[in-house]
């Protein structure tokens, strides 16, 4: 199974790219299909993306800007080489220009990898959010494993490309919260698509959005229905993962069987083993208990964030990152040991109950004990400036005497996000061979003062502040009598004088 | 009569026991007049202002507290126009909320200063960001009541009412449409006979209270209180975001002659001429750039700066209850977006205390104003930066609060022993690893 994954994953990884240098390719690719776990069943089902998506890959060269690299270097003056959509080269000392290779002086100028959001709604949450696009909660059952949040993803969203002004490349889209097992989420990269499937990230592991707390039990309980405590949502959740074990050890043993069946040279095909049941929902549970999905819980508080650690031993999975978990600074150490991510605002607070002990030294405090901070969006607003939101938290922190540095702050927003989405092996630092996810800033990120001025995803030049980009989303064309810039037109004048 | 207002009832809160204070050698912002480089400012026993200039101008008498401020950033305490602070505790608990003014629709009568709670743990968390002066806002209905200035000043209360009435808010568009079931163009033919009826009222008020007056649109009460906003007195929040409605708004404040100050503003910036002809301010988030529904579709975030460029008035609000302190980061995405710096500092502090009739006694540091100052270790709209000294009425207050209080707790991990390990057995090691190379 292992093998086999990686074989895909290498596939694909491969495909992206010799694909998406084709500028004239126009047919089908393969270059957006993945295949996300390895359930053998609905593995053949996924269907191909059939949308054309071709860019122009740039080559170019970017000459002394600050590079912070997101591995904890930070070189002064340096240069930077992308070229087929990778990072072909960092240095300290001037890079040569190959031949064809646009040169951009960027002196002055902040280079950090792509942000990435580890939770963020956009598309199932579109802007405008009329009801009729209210498509993140499918609250008909406090567990829907089978729901795709690709499903619900409205490529048209607005949101999209103000995301990418702010920087961000890559991003998780995740159901909402009423839901114990909401279902899967969607790992995106901010090229623009006619379809959700065109924007997947290449080769990015599947994930599962799950929801503790307050929400489930609000939302089932004032329905007359279960949960309506939290016992009952820790009820409900083993009573399902309980369930999905049993299947997963029926198909285990069918398995079994079948081959030894398929392996006796007098076999019947009326003692032909019988396929045990089989639904979505099944599959992305026992997705879940083999450990190829991502699990990301929304989650507060501190008992509770225990509680599901308890769970997921209970079940034998692990928790790849909590969300939101205004508390985990409370148990920092059990996170650390645990390696279990925290993706977690700036300075949230005040709308519920099990968000308020959420402190400014969050993040800051996490990171000193060893864990691994996130900074999450969350919000179609703060996903433009996640560097900001970044920055505050370091700043709290670091006020408040906590050891951390802004090179930990970056981390933050890239690879730590990277990790937790799976994706920390292609994106999330600046480094060799990487795929070319980077943004030039017209001042250090952490500044309120900082632009976005460039940004590529996989080396294609998706965003320049010095033009006035083009709407992606149909929805901005010829709405008003006026023209309404995406990004301000002054900007550059911004700035302390 | 609102300034006379004003300054008796800040006359009434004036603490005593302020101290005489010099803050010396750093970069004043008077906000009203030049940028002091190596200024001084002397605060008065009575909290006030008493003089601000360079420090070779200023003669310091020896008994006064003297503060360091070289390297340092003087501002004025920053203004907030438009907050929910102090009336909810936390949102989703309905006990601890109190911002509505409803069930009715014409709330004119509603204070929200009566339901402030001035002990509210979620006030000096706020004090964080530097900000001073609030102006709390009731919600509900179509007339939602009238604004409070509030200042964070305190130790055993963390606020006080500086002036109950600054405002009466109002919603047109949508949203009031929709409380009254009807359409937008519905709305103003209600609030038309509404304030007709509140000028019926003030001419019959005893026939009516004799029951020998016809009907009325709305409870006397509110009608009533509608009255302070004829002939330009008690300026009226209209919450509006699109240019149509800003334009309905105009018409009808200057077809009532009450004084309009438009909140939200999102498409503002496409009647800016029109606001800026009838010196109309406008409170806004420079944050809010998108077509979040159909009155914001021309949302953008040089919205303020476009309508500064026009002579508008810009007032930046974070529209918030629980991240007020986040005032400073909207007025420095609102420098990112094109404002220019003194315009943005203006914008939290001069531009809202003058729209909310506090211009004469806040806002800026002049001689004479009541000593609200904050003093910054550097930008004040930069995240590096933060408060270092936050003087209200000349009193230093307390940057102490609950949030504070549970990073003291959790600074050291006290530890409860160790936490269980991840991996219990050798395979779960090693399976664990192989899931790690299956991502690569």
């Amino acid at each position: 199974m292992t093998y086999r994954l990686l074989l895909v994953l290498a596939l694909f990884t491969l495909l992206s790219c010799t694909d998406r240098n084709t500028k004239e390719d126009k047919k089908p690719t393969e270059a957006a299909i993945e295949v996300p776990d390895t359930w053998p069943v609905a593995k053949d089902r996924r269907s191909r993306d059939i949308a054309p998506t071709a860019s122009e890959v740039d080559k170019v060269l970017l000459r002394g800007a600050t590079i912070w690299t997101a591995t904890g270097e930070r070189i002064e003056g340096g240069d930077i080489l992308l070229l087929d959509g990778k990072i072909a080269s960092i240095s300290k000392q001037p890079i040569e220009a190959p031949e064809g290779v646009e040169v951009i002086d960027v002196s002055g100028k902040y280079i950090t990898p792509g942000l990435i959001d580890t939770h963020s709604h956009l598309g199932v949450y579109p802007t405008p959010n009329v009801e009729a696009h209210s498509d993140g909660n499918e609250a008909t059952s406090p567990t829907t494993p089978d729901v795709y949040a690709e499903h619900s993803v409205w490529p048209q969203d607005p949101g999209f490309q103000r995301a990418l002004a702010g920087g961000i490349t890559a991003l998780q889209i995740l159901p909402g919260s009423a839901n114990l097992i909401g279902g899967r989420s969607a790992t995106l990269q901010l090229h623009p698509g006619i379809s959700s499937a065109a924007m997947r990230f290449p080769g990015a592991p599947g994930g599962v959005k799950m929801a503790c707390g307050e929400n489930p039990k609000r939302v089932y309980g004032s329905r007359g229905g279960k949960p309506s405590t939290r016992m009952g949502n820790m009820a409900v959740w083993r009573q399902t993962f309980q369930k999905a074990a049993e299947t997963r050890d029926a198909w285990d043993d069918y398995t079994r069987k079948l081959e030894k069946w398929s392996k006796d040279p007098n076999r019947k095909e009326d003692k032909k083993p019988k396929e045990p049941s089989l639904d979505l929902g099944q599959e992305t549970l026992i997705s879940i208990l083999r450990g190829d999905l991502l699990v990301h819980v929304h989650c507060y508080r501190a008992d509770e964030m225990i509680q599901v650690l308890q769970l997921a031993d209970e079940f034998g999975f692990e928790i790849r990152s909590f969300h939101h978990a205004v508390e985990a600074y409370k148990i920092r150490d059990v996170l650390a040991e645990w390696d279990v991510s925290v993706s977690t605002w700036a300075d949230w607070w005040g709308f519920k109950i099990e968000a308020h002990d959420a402190i400014l030294q969050n993040a800051g405090l996490l990171d000193e004990a060893g864990a691994r901070a996130i900074i999450h969006s969350d919000s179609a607003i703060d996903i433009q400036r996640l560097n900001q939101e970044a920055a505050k938290a370091y700043w709290a922190a670091k006020h408040a005497g906590v050891d951390v540095t802004e090179e930990d702050a970056l981390r933050w927003i890239t690879i730590n996000a990277a990790w937790a989405l799976g994706i920390d092996n292609v994106t999330g630092t600046l480094e060799e061979g990487k795929r070319a996810d980077v943004v030039v800033w017209s001042a250090n990120p952490l500044s309120v003062y900082a632009s976005a001025e460039l940004v590529w995803v996989e080396g294609v030049r998706e965003f320049d502040a010095s033009t006035d980009p083009t709407p992606w989303s149909d929805f901005e064309a010829g709405q008003l009598p006026v023209k309404v810039p995406i990004i301000p037109q002054d900007a550059k004048k911004g700035g302390k004088q | 009569m609102l300034a006379l207002l004003v300054l008796s009832i800040c006359n009434l809160f004036a603490l005593s026991a302020t101290a005489q204070v010099a803050i010396q050698g750093g970069t004043v912002h008077t906000v009203s007049g030049d940028v002091i480089e190596g200024g001084t400012v002397l605060v008065s026993a009575d909290g006030k202002i008493e003089a601000v200039g360079k420090s070779g101008a200023i003669t310091v008498p020896g008994a006064y507290k003297k503060i360091d401020a070289s390297g340092k950033i003087v501002t004025p305490g920053l203004f907030d126009a438009y907050t929910t602070i102090g009336l909810v505790e936390i949102w989703a608990v309905r006990a601890s909320r109190h911002t509505s003014s409803g069930p009715g629709h014409f709330n004119a009568s509603h204070l929200a200063a009566e339901s402030l709670n001035r002990r509210s743990a979620n006030l000096p968390i706020q004090r964080e960001g530097g900000v001073t002066d609030v102006v709390i806002i009731p919600e509900g209905g179509v007339i939602q009541g009238q604004a409070a200035h509030i200042s964070l000043a305190g130790e055993a209360v963390f606020a006080a009412t500086i002036t109950p009435s600054v405002a009466m808010v109002m919603r047109l568009g949508s949203r009031a449409a929709s409380t009254l079931g009807t359409s937008r163009g519905g709305v103003l033919a209600t609030l038309r006979q509404v304030y007709q009826d509140a000028r019926f009222y003030q001419a019959n008020k005893t026939k009516y209270n004799e029951r020998r007056s016809r009907d009325l649109s709305a409870p006397a009460g509110d009608l009533d209180a509608l009255s302070k906003t004829f002939e330009r007195g008690l300026p009226v929040m209209f919450l509006v975001d699109q240019a149509g409605d800003i334009e309905a708004a105009l018409a009808f404040a200057k077809a009532q002659d009450i004084a309009p100050v438009i909140v939200g503003g999102a498409e503002a910036w496409m009647v800016r001429d029109q606001l800026a002809a009838a010196k109309v301010p406008v409170i806004t988030n420079p944050l809010y750039n998108l077509p979040s529904d159909f009155e914001e579709l021309g949302s953008r975030a040089d919205n303020a700066a476009l309508l500064a460029q026009a002579g508008v008035p810009v007032i930046l609000s974070t529209f918030e209850s629980h991240n007020v302190r986040k005032l400073r980061q909207i007025a420095g995405n609102a420098v990112r977006a094109g404002l220019d710096y003194d315009s943005a500092l203006r914008a939290i502090t001069l531009e809202p205390a003058t729209a909310m009739g506090a211009g004469a006694t806040h806002g800026s540091l002049e001689k004479g104003k009541v000593a609200n100052i904050v003093i910054w270790s550097g930008d004040p709209l930069e995240f590096s930066s933060r408060v270092e000294v936050m003087m209200i009425q000349g009193k230093e207050v307390s940057l102490e609060n609950r949030q504070q209080a549970l990073f003291e707790r959790y600074k050291k991990l006290e530890r409860r022993g160790p936490p269980a390990k991840k991996a219990t057995s050798e395979e779960a090691a090693k399976d664990s690893k192989s899931k790690e190379s299956e991502r690569d």
